[in-house]
């Protein structure tokens, strides 16, 4: 008899939780970053912080981001630059007496990102870079709104894609062998 | 706060405001939705993320400083999904992206890359 939808659900929930004392310590070192910067720091408002913090992470959704420190502190000057870089882009073309746009439709094909987190994540992050916001997410390609057309945005997104591979990389690998 | 400090406070705030204002005049002379979905997503953010930044240095402390870029991070990522979802609603209900009419600009797919 194939799996339920409740028993799915507690399988994912258990192992996950009980079992992987990595996720568990990584989601509980989140939430207390996350009360430290809305407590205030107070040493008081962890009376009511520590079992909050366990409360919540024992019924949170599991995060489906994953831990690589490198790669993250790899990532997010880039993705820093390159937000400071689109905001002046488009300043500039806002503020253009005579404006110019060169709008186009580009499709970035899926080249080494098959995961579903990382294909979500880079989406977003699209939205956030100089010229390029996402118009549809399909399993094969990416279609992707640019303000103004430039040559090279087809390898920037290559790129980043690539990037973001560092981040989520491997996991298809990992879900393919496991049961 | 150090005399400085104040003083790269309020250029990043007046920075900040600038953004701002050019991210709202790109919303109101941008033609469609889509390029006006680049001026909120790209301009306002940063404006935001320099008043944050400003505003942080004025904080009293550093769990203060980290809850102001904690609403930054916040917006980040509402409006970077909520960007997409709006673009992939308008082009499911076929508003197509505008396109110069000079024929200097144009939309085009294209070629999918090998």
């Amino acid at each position: 008899m194939p799996p339920t939808r409740a028993d799915m659900t507690r399988r994912r929930l258990l192992p996950t939780r009980f079992g992987d004392w990595r996720g568990w310590a990584g989601r509980l070192a989140l939430l207390a970053l996350l009360w430290w910067i809305l407590g205030g720091g107070e040493a008081e408002s962890w009376r009511w912080g520590v079992p909050a913090i366990i409360i919540t992470a024992l019924v949170m959704p599991i995060p489906d981001l994953p831990l690589r420190p490198v790669a993250w502190l790899r990532l997010l000057p880039l993705a820093l630059w390159l937000g400071l870089r689109g905001g002046i882009e488009v300043a500039w073309l806002a503020c253009r007496p005579r404006m110019q746009l060169d709008t186009r439709v580009i499709e970035h094909r899926w080249q080494r990102l098959d995961d579903a987190s990382g294909r979500l994540f880079m989406a977003t992050l699209i939205n956030l870079l100089p010229g390029t916001l996402t118009v549809r997410i399909d399993s094969d390609r990416l279609q992707v709104h640019v303000l103004h057309y430039r040559d090279g945005i087809a390898e920037r997104l290559q790129r980043l894609e690539g990037q973001i591979d560092a981040l989520f990389g491997g996991r298809h690998l990992r879900n393919e062998g496991s049961p | 706060m150090t005399e400085w400090l104040e003083v790269v406070s309020h250029l990043l705030v007046v920075a900040g405001a600038l953004f701002f204002v050019t991210g709202s005049l790109g919303f109101i002379r941008f033609p469609d939705v889509f390029t006006r979905l680049h001026a909120l997503t790209k301009a306002d953010n940063l404006g935001l993320g320099l008043l944050c930044s400003g505003l942080a240095l004025q904080a009293d402390g550093l769990a203060e400083a980290a809850k102001i870029m904690l609403i930054w991070l916040l917006v980040l990522l509402a409006s970077g999904i909520g960007a997409t979802l709006v673009a992939s609603t308008a082009a499911a209900c076929g508003i197509r992206p505008w396109q110069n009419r000079t024929g200097a600009s144009r939309e085009a797919q294209q070629e999918p890359q090998e």
